[in-house]
């Protein structure tokens, strides 16, 4: 196997970052501190005679720190399955939905019927498995398409996890538990889920090693697949079952822990190991070691601050994301995915003056319906202009900024597209609205809540902030779409992180983060609507101005280059112009995730391919997703309000599954 | 007068490979010209070089006695046409569509679309064959009419020199010729200068003015197709033992003992 490694001893490397890692661990993880390494002849074998202090080495430190490391193998082995399944370096076992769904149906358990909690496993695999079986159905109608996959799952993902939310919002007291078990928490009192782990982890695992020739063959793509005798889709339904039970394993017994799954197959990768044998021996080695680091960090953190929990999940991203970053800018050569084609419904039609018409009058009437028509104390009325003023005026503010916001997130979501010709990236894997959010929330820790103008500085800065690393990052590479994709990723993981734990922390101000996190509109006062209006129109211009460049960035590098665009200005230009628009409507309405990965793709079924009309379709699309959904989330279940961003992720979500089921590859 | 393109002891360095070191070719206006040479010689890159898609690590490229680094993007782009050998997937867009692309570097950004530039997308649809699939989307044409829209759309950049790299790659024999006799036929019309890289020696005899082979990222000959299509040249390009027949004065068939 050595000779496949040929050039730069890439062994060398990997055993010293492994090295590296496991000194780390080990000097972070109190299981291995000075004191706890001389009871620790006498911890393993618990003598009836053993001190107090041994007894908690054996019963809790010890078998944490034995699960850290299963747990982190088991998700780098996943996490580089599902890669190979997808042949996506940004896949992840969390982008098959399979964590939303053991989330989801682990927290309607605890609400529902708390006694069957027993059967903890069984839940959580059952709601990993239904996640990826609705991500499958959906994949079965293009013979699992990787880009298809991929795509359902994050959407079946940001859905669940949509209702996940609507749940916890309002069962706040019920399930404060699972905010902390959202982030991943590795306590143990005993070894009977380290055992009970172990054999199953290696039974696996060994089918992975066993069949792992068809699965290196998943390299040579469908038609090659086939070609060699093999059936893909069961290759591919195979693998990935078994990295949803690896993950739903994982999930079900320490909670999600995120970002290994994307961390450690991205580290090998770049550390030079190719073949899939290497890569899945590897990506499980660091896995185990960036999980036992993490973990430690975890509980060094913990004892520092005492009276928090500060929970693992949220450290692996606190590692794995300058890890990720220090990996892509120190190689210059990272090994580029598999040609990725744009493959999104091409279902192409004329581009119809009928369209338009429609498209203006179901503006008009959702304008007019939205704004008069609602619940009132006395039961649902029509409040017509000249009635009562004072419904009105509480609804057109936020009516215009839900509108405007729609429209900004909608042209964001073209140009990042376009720009990294990836029908998956969406304004917020540039993690500028992560920024923004991140800034938001850390006023409210420090100064607590603030006035709107704080906010709205605080949350510019954050946005600002994380895109000036960002440009930083890729400056080297041209802003090339690849490594912006996964420096974004690196960062959005990152400060995610970091807004878990605070909400981990259990804090009272939690909830309203939380609502403002998942798109509340209700904040949003004539002063915000009056800045959307100044700003939208500005850069709706822009975008239009700019959509010829759009035309040219699908078309490839070389392409763009020889029809005379200066790649890197060009680049940079459009990434500013998507960052302001997403940073100006996160702003205001919350890091929204759905509006701007969905009217693009609406605009595009709809037949507007080319930039300038996708663009015009696209502004409409996003507004009216959410106008309605700010309709909605203040109407449904009056007099409480939703987050209309949540809403807009249920109604868009859930149309776009139905789409992607009823259109055939 | 400088010849159109002047290569000056150019080198291309990838990481520590290097593919091509000291290259001096010169390319003259209205010349058609095929690089040849085996897998991995360097062809390709060499075109790359000359279209400014990658750096040249040493030497330099003069474009009409002046260094080609100096021009914009655009102006580059209205002398200079690059087919790369991949292009990729288009995006749903219909062949018309990817064709006024190539208008770009006359208009900007910005720029309107005149009736010239209407009229030049269609001479460039009809020059190709492309007529009845105007209206299509590019991504469900079959690969040779997916090159033909991609050479028509380098057709409508209206540019002074093409560079190809394997155009015909994806064709069948019908359509080879044609394409390769429309690039001839275009060469004489507008004096453009081609450089095209082709893996079929044949052909490359019969439509080119002058042959260039490169070997392990050197110029191993250089020559018109008369000098070139000899057995003992092509095994030195080659590496393996050929002969060469010539069945009429321009037609020479190579093949392989």
């Amino acid at each position: 196997m050595s000779t496949t490694f040929a050039k730069n001893r890439p062994w060398a490397k990997f055993g010293l970052t492994a090295l590296l890692l496991l000194v780390a661990g080990l000097l972070l993880s109190p299981a291995t501190s000075h004191d706890n390494l001389d009871r620790l002849p006498g911890a393993l074998l618990l003598s009836a005679s053993a001190s107090f202090d041994q007894a908690v080495l054996h019963f809790t430190l010890l078998p944490r720190l034995t699960m850290a490391l299963l747990v982190g193998a088991a998700l780098g082995f996943a996490g580089t399955l599902v890669q190979q399944v997808l042949r996506n370096p940004l896949a992840a076992p969390t982008t098959l939905g399979v964590a939303a769904g053991a989330q989801l149906v682990l927290g309607l358990v605890m609400l529902l019927a708390p006694g069957l909690l027993l059967w903890r496993e069984a839940w959580a695999m059952a709601g990993g498995l239904g996640a990826l079986g609705l991500v499958l159905m959906m994949g079965a109608r293009r013979g699992f398409d990787p880009l298809t996959l991929t795509l359902c799952g994050l959407i079946v993902s940001l859905y669940l996890g949509a209702i996940n939310t609507v749940i916890l919002l309002f069962n706040q007291e019920q399930l404060a538990g699972l905010f902390i078990w959202g982030a991943g928490e590795l306590s143990q009192n005993d070894w009977a889920s380290t055992l009970s782990l172990i054999p199953r982890l290696l039974l696996a695992s060994g089918i992975v090693l066993v069949l792992w020739r068809p699965l290196q063959a998943l390299d040579l793509g469908t038609e090659g697949v086939r070609s060699l005798g093999l059936s893909p889709g069961t290759i591919r339904t195979l693998a990935l079952a078994l990295a949803v039970y690896l993950t739903a394993l994982t999930v079900s017994h320490v909670g999600v822990v995120g970002f290994i799954g994307l961390a450690a197959p991205a580290i090998v990768r770049m550390l030079g190991a190719r073949t899939l044998r290497q890569r899945l021996l590897a990506s499980a080695l660091t896995g185990a070691l960036l999980c036992l680091v993490a973990d430690g960090l975890a509980q060094q953190l913990t004892l520092a601050f005492g009276h928090l929990l500060f929970p693992t999940g949220a450290a692996t991203a606190l590692i794995g994301g300058p890890i990720l970053l220090w990996v892509l800018t120190r190689n210059r050569l990272m090994s580029p995915p598999s040609r990725q084609d744009v493959v999104m419904a091409s279902s192409r039609r004329k581009f119809s003056r009928a369209g338009v018409v429609g498209l203006t009058i179901l503006t008009l009437l959702s304008l007019v319906v939205t704004l008069t028509l609602g619940p009132t104390w006395q039961g649902w009325q029509w409040t017509l202009p000249g009635g009562e003023t004072a419904i009105l005026a509480m609804r057109v503010p936020r009516m215009t900024t839900a509108l405007l916001a729609g429209a900004l997130l909608a042209g964001a979501g073209v140009i990042v597209q376009r720009l990294t010709r990836n029908p998956m990236a969406s304004p917020e894997l540039l993690g500028i609205s992560t920024g923004a959010a991140m800034g938001m929330v850390l006023l409210v820790l420090t100064v607590g809540n603030g006035n709107r103008a704080l906010q709205i500085l605080a949350g510019g800065l954050g946005g600002t902030l994380v895109l000036l690393a960002l440009l930083a990052l890729s400056r080297r590479s041209e802003f090339s779409p690849q490594r912006l994709l996964l420096g974004g990723i690196a960062v959005s993981a990152l400060l995610d992180a970091g807004i878990r734990m605070v909400l981990a922390m259990g804090d009272a101000q939690a909830v309203t983060l939380l609502n403002w996190l998942s798109g509340s509109t209700w904040l949003s006062g004539q002063t915000d609507a009056l800045a959307l209006i100044i700003l939208t129109p500005v850069l709706a211009l822009l975008a239009l101005l700019a959509s010829r460049w759009l035309d040219l960035m699908p078309l490839g590098d070389s392409a763009a280059r020889s029809l005379g665009l200066p790649l890197a200005p060009v680049r940079l230009l459009l990434l500013l112009l998507a960052a302001v628009m997403t940073a100006a409507a996160t702003l205001v309405v919350g890091p929204l995730s759905f509006v701007g990965l969905m009217a693009p793709h609406l605009a595009r079924l709809l037949g507007y391919q080319k930039a300038l009309p996708q663009l015009l379709a696209a502004f409409i699309i996003g507004s009216l997703l959410m106008l309605w959904a700010d309709w909605l989330a203040r109407s449904l279940v009056y007099p409480y309000e939703l987050p209309a961003g949540l809403v807009a992720t249920l109604i868009g979500g859930g149309y776009f599954l139905f789409r992607m089921y009823r259109t055939p590859g | 007068m400088p010849a159109f393109f002047d290569v000056r002891n150019l080198a291309v360095r990838i990481g520590d490979t290097a593919i091509l070191h000291g290259i001096d070719l010169a390319f003259n206006e209205g010349q058609v010209t095929a690089l040849l040479g085996h897998n991995g010689s360097g062809k390709s890159t060499l075109l790359k070089a000359l279209a400014r898609q990658i750096p040249a690590s040493a030497g330099e490229v003069l474009l009409e006695g002046q260094s080609a680094k100096g021009l914009g993007a655009r102006a580059f782009a209205r002398v200079v046409g690059y087919l790369p050998q991949h292009p990729p997937g288009t995006d749903g867009l219909t062949v018309r569509e990817l064709v006024a692309l190539g208008r770009y570097p006359w208009r900007g950004p910005l720029g309107r679309y005149s009736e010239e530039d209407h009229a030049l997308v269609d001479q460039a649809i009809t020059d190709t064959d492309l007529k009845p699939f105007a209206h299509r989307s590019v991504d469900t044409l079959s690969g040779g009419e997916r090159q033909r829209a991609w050479i028509a759309m380098l057709l409508a950049q209206q540019t002074r020199c093409l560079l190809l790299d394997e155009p015909i790659s994806a064709l069948d024999v019908k359509h080879q010729v044609e394409t390769l006799r429309l690039v001839q036929r275009l060469a004489n019309q507008r004096e453009l200068t081609v450089i095209v890289v082709l893996h079929d020696v044949d052909l490359a005899s019969r439509f080119c003015d002058r042959l260039v082979a490169l070997k392990a990222g050197q110029v191993v000959a250089d020559g018109a197709p008369a000098q070139i299509m000899d057995s003992q040249v092509l095994e030195s390009i080659y590496s393996v033992p050929m002969g060469v027949m010539e069945r009429a004065p321009g037609q020479w068939i190579s093949y392989v003992h």
